[in-house]
Formats: C-alpha cells, structure tokens, sequence
C-alpha cells in the first residue's frame, strides 16, 4: 500500500496540471449542457421538450468527447514524461515486480479518470433530472457511462504506445488501439446497450496491452 | 504469464480485426438497396413499377412492357392524382365510380408497420392529447404519463411534479375497466402535428387490447374484445384523414388485420396476404381509394401485394429479388468467420459471429501456409502447429491478431 502510494505520488506531481485542465473541460460541458436545456425549454416549452426525446432526441452528443479527450490527456501526461531519456526504467528499477510497478501506476491513472467521471456522471444527472423525465435520464447517463468505459480503451493502449519500445510495434499498437476506440464507440444510446461486456473486455485489453508493453520495455527489447 | 498475455491479446486483436475489416470492406462498397417502386393501376389492373435512375424514371409493367410518362399517368390516375389535376385531365369517374379531390386525398395513407425489429424498445413515456378539443386544432398537453406496475401516472412537464388526482382518476378508470397490470406495452401518435387524436393503444398484463383516450378532460378507456378473435403481437397506431380505422395488427400467428373504427364498436378486418415472419420484415402500407399496395420486405427481396380496399382480398402479387450486394459476395469468399455488430433483426447493436463461407477455408490455408513457411524457423513445434490451426480457422483477422500483437521470440532472434 505504502508502494503504491508514494508512486501515485509521483504520478500525480506529473499529471495534477492536466487533471485541472480536465476538469475545467468537463465543467465547460456541464455549463453548456444546462444552458442548452434550459435555452431549449425557455424558447419552445417544456412539453415540447420532453416531446422532443420521446420522439428519438438525445442530448449528450457533445459529451462524447469528453472521454475520449480526458483519457487521451490524462494517459500522456502520465507516459509521455517517463519516456523522454527512458525515465520509465529507472521505476522500474525499484524493488518490485514489473506488474506491480506498471499495475500501481496504471491503476493510479485508472482511479484520477474513473473521479473525473464519476464527478460529471452526478453533476450530469443533477442538471439533467431538472428538465427531463426520469427514464431519458437514464437512457442519457446509461450512454455516458458507455462512454466512460469506452474512454479505458483509449486510455489503455496510449500509455501501451507510449511504453512499447520499438516504432514499428508502436505503430501496430496504433493500429489495434485506433480500431479498439473505433469499436468502443461504435453505437449510442439505447442501440448500444448490449455493447457494454465488449467495451468492457476492449478497455481490459488496452490495459494488458500496456503491460504487455511494460515487460518489454524492461528486457530491453529495441 | 508473459506468453498468456500475448495469447489473449492475439484473441482479442483478432475479434476486432473480425469486426472492422468486414465493416470496412461493406463500408467502402456498399450501395443503397433500392427496389423499383412498385403501384397498381387501377385501369390496366395489373402492377407498375417506376424504376427511378439519375436523369429518368423507367416505367415497367408486370409482364415487362413498357410506358412512357404519359401514359403511366393516366394508367394509374390515383397515384399521380396530383399531375392530372394540373394538367386538368383527371378524369371524374374511375372504373364508374365517380371521384372527387376530397375522397382520393381521404383514402391516401402511408404506414410503416412496426415490424423491423424483434426487440424494438417500447415508449417508455407518452402524452396525452385531448381528442374532443373545443377548437380545431390539438394542444400539446403540458404533461406526460408512464404506467406504473399497478397504474398510471401523470407528471407536469416543467416541475416533474405528480399529478395525484389525474393519475388517480385515470388509474381508478384503468381499473375499473378491467386492464390488468403491469402493462405490455402501448402504441400511440405522439406527433404534435397529426391532424387528429384517438390516446393510445395499450395491451394488458392479459393480452388484451385496449382504447385509452381522452374525452372532455375525462378518461375514455374501452376493451377493444380482438382478444375474441386472435392474439396481438403487434398493435401499430394509424390515424387515416378518413377516421375509418385506429390502427394495424400483426396477430400471433403472422397474419396482418386492420382495426375498424365504426361507431363505438371496434371490428376486425383481415388482409389477404400471406404470413409475415414476425420481426423479420418491414412492412409498409400503401393505401388509395380503390387499392391497397402492402410491401413486405426481408433479406431475400420484397413482396409486393394489392388488396382491395373494399373487402380487403388479394388482387395482385409480385416478388422483386434483392439486388445483389457486392461485399456479401466478396465476405463469403474471404472470410470463413466474421464477426457482425449490426444485425438486420435487432434494433441492438451486439457481437454475433457470422458464417461466411466454406470456400474461404482454402483462403484461409493459404495464408496459413505463407505464414508458416515465413515463420517457421523462428517458432517451436507446437507453436507452428498451433498458428496453423488458428490461422486456418480465422484467416485475415488472425494474421492481423499474429502480426500487430508485438512477439516476443521473434525480436529477441532479432537482436542476436
């Protein structure tokens, strides 16, 4: 325990910058989703606007974005440090497993993400209980929380590119995660409810693929 | 550990690959599926089809002759009721009925019939309009309604407060009427812009359908009694210029009936046409005054019927193939698996593996076979066993799973 908490100690020196710049983005979100709604609801009326989702209306397409650019932040603020002058091999030079070093850092990186989420999940349902019926909500929140998911797997295989050591498997490395992130966004709404083990299982991969990366990194593979 | 790591990521690599390479390959190649649109003259009694191109439009009979635009026009008077107006040569009797602009534009109506997906989610919320409002014209109410296991429940649009006394009054009228809850599902048009307002449909815990609407502020709830006649699969509202019927019915057994609105009482009628496969078709409904046109559409081609609108009897059919699709072709032949996320039955998108084809299996041991004779130096025994064996079964998603997963032994010989 100790271990990991002087490492994510460490991290968060390198990543607390982007994590206020997140959060800041998240927030800018929130704002304009409630000013949206209620803009909507002032000009057209409420009925309208609950008319309007019971007619196929969704109002979290901006919101996608936040995943994807929240773990592709927070993922190379974390890696790409440890790779300028192979900083990354002094870590792991400490006394500890490579899978737990590489595990204490990924999972910190894993926890500062699932806060920002968890953080605009509530903020979200909040603002969006005051203007919708309680089951859009949950349609809205069960995408976004796909989203969330999905945002693992971007997560995952940038630190993975970051790790690998040679360009050519950074490159294919790429490749799988660019078609991970294809799949992990590939429906929205209600279509994508049933996608969510596969999203699951993509975002499990992209952390093993970094790992995998990890080990090596370690025997010096170039 | 290292080794099982690498496994599961080839598998996983794999999967994907057998997602997006297909989706790329249809993706790339696809065209839309359009079929020529199909119309029954009410003169020549047989069916036209307009084939529309980019410039022209090729206009076919049945038996293969063909029209020009002119003739086409006064072959089928209804359908293109619109341009002989102008043209000020409708005529004013059809077949020795006469017609006037205000019964053809009344007896024209288009339905899809909610049938394209097994598992279409149902609406979760409705709302409810007054259908006798004091002036022409329908006013969006400012509140909605869920069934609840036991009632139903109104709730204002703004606060998202509940509305005790309606929902109680409606949930005492549910009752007393005999609906049994929880509730299946409900049809209605929520549509803020339809012309009028019957409430909606809703089927019971007991599968009876029933009428809910309201009438004066008050609830008007009836049990329609289909339930004598056959067993609702699927209710789809419709509400024709005419008022002459609230809606469609697939039966359990696959035959389509309309629901007759006469005076208070709810009658059935049956479409002459044969079975429709449950959730597997799309059934879209052409309507005029003298003919019905039904097209039923599935993976294989579209069914083309004409029932009369009087009695409802077939008077026509034709079948049009589907146009070939040039990637299933080429899918067949590259890929013995694959992998699908949207599926023609479902509304949800889910991974389900798809059969391509036995003829890519040679593909598939030919790929093996180069990958093989490639590698074989630097791999063990069992690995080369091994490779071959998955390779033969996943073919290109499998290469792509082996060759972008970075491998250990290989880089290591590398480097000595």
């Amino acid at each position: 325990m100790e271990f990991f908490l002087s490492l994510s100690y460490k991290e968060w020196i390198k990543m607390r910058l982007f994590v206020a710049i997140v959060l800041a983005l998240s927030l800018a979100l929130l704002v304009y989703i409630y000013t949206d709604l209620a803009h909507q609801e002032r000009m057209e009326g409420a009925s309208l606007l609950v008319y309007k989702f019971i007619t196929g209306y969704h109002v979290l397409n901006t919101f996608i974005k936040l995943p994807l650019i929240a773990s592709l932040t927070l993922a190379l603020s974390q890696f790409l440090p440890e790779m300028f002058n192979k900083r990354l091999k002094l870590t792991l030079h400490l006394p500890a497993h490579e899978y737990d070093i590489i595990g204490s850092m990924l999972m910190f990186g894993v926890l500062i993400y699932a806060a920002i989420m968890l953080l605009t999940y509530v903020a979200l349902s909040i603002t969006l209980s005051s203007f919708l019926p309680t089951e859009y909500v949950y349609i809205e929140l069960m995408a976004f929380l796909l989203w969330a998911v999905a945002g693992l797997t971007v997560y995952g295989f940038t630190s993975a590119v970051c790790i690998e050591p040679t360009l050519h498997n950074k490159i294919n490395i790429a490749l799988i995660g660019i078609s991970a992130t294809v799949l992990s966004f590939w429906a929205e709404y209600v279509r994508a409810t049933y996608l969510f083990p596969m999203t699951v299982v993509l975002a499990a991969s992209g952390l093993l693929m970094s790992v995998y990366a990890t080990s090596r990194f370690k025997r010096g593979i170039m | 550990m290292i080794k099982t790591i690498r496994i599961i990521l080839v598998g996983v690599t794999t999967i994907v690959a057998s997602i997006i390479l297909p989706s790329m390959l249809k993706h790339a190649t696809d065209k839309p599926l359009t079929y020529k649109f199909a119309v029954y003259s009410e003169l020549a009694h047989t069916i036209f089809y307009y084939d529309y191109q980019k410039n022209n439009v090729d206009i076919t009979d049945k038996q293969g002759n063909i029209y020009t635009m002119a003739e086409a026009d006064s072959l089928m008077p209804i359908y293109n009721y619109r341009q002989l107006v102008q043209m000020n040569k409708m005529p004013d009797s059809i077949e020795g009925i006469p017609v006037t602009q205000r019964e053809v534009l009344n007896a024209v109506h288009r339905i899809t019939i909610d049938n394209d997906y097994i598992d279409w989610p149902d609406d979760k919320i409705g709302m409810l309009y007054e259908s006798m409002p004091k002036r022409v014209g329908l006013v969006m109410p400012n509140d909605y309604f869920r069934f609840t296991p036991t009632g139903i429940e109104f709730e204002n649009a703004e606060t998202h407060e509940i509305d005790e006394a309606k929902s109680r009054t409606y949930t005492n009228a549910l009752h007393k009427n005999g609906v049994s809850f929880p509730i299946r599902s409900m049809s209605g048009d929520v549509n803020a812009r339809k012309r009028y307002d019957e409430g909606y449909f809703i089927t019971d815990a007991k599968g009876e359908l029933f009428h809910m609407k309201m009438v004066n502020g008050k609830p008007f709830i009836r049990n329609t009694k289909v339930t004598d006649t056959l067993e609702v699969a699927r209710f789809t509202m419709s509400l024709p210029l005419n008022h002459n019927y609230y809606g469609y019915i697939i039966s359990a057994d696959s035959s389509l009936w309309i629901l007759n609105a006469g005076d208070g009482a709810y009658s059935l009628s049956r479409l002459d046409i044969p079975p429709i496969s449950l959730g597997k078709e799309s059934v879209r409904v052409l309507g005029s005054m003298f003919y019905w046109t039904i097209y039923v559409t599935n993976n294989e081609g579209r069914h083309i019927y004409v029932v009369d609108s009087k009695d409802l009897k077939l008077v026509d059919e034709d079948f049009l193939p589907s146009p070939e699709v040039w990637s299933e072709k080429w899918l067949s032949k590259l890929f013995f698996a694959y992998t699908e996320l949207h599926h023609y039955d479902s509304y949800f998108d889910y991974p389900r593996i798809k059969f391509g084809g036995w003829l890519a299996l040679i593909f598939n041991v030919i790929i093996a076979g180069i990958y093989i004779a490639a590698r074989y130096r630097r791999l063990s025994r069992n690995e080369n066993i091994a490779s071959a064996i998955f390779l033969v079964i996943t073919g290109v998603s499998g290469l792509a799973g082996l060759l972008l997963v970075p491998n250990e032994r290989h880089q290591q010989l590398i480097n000595k």
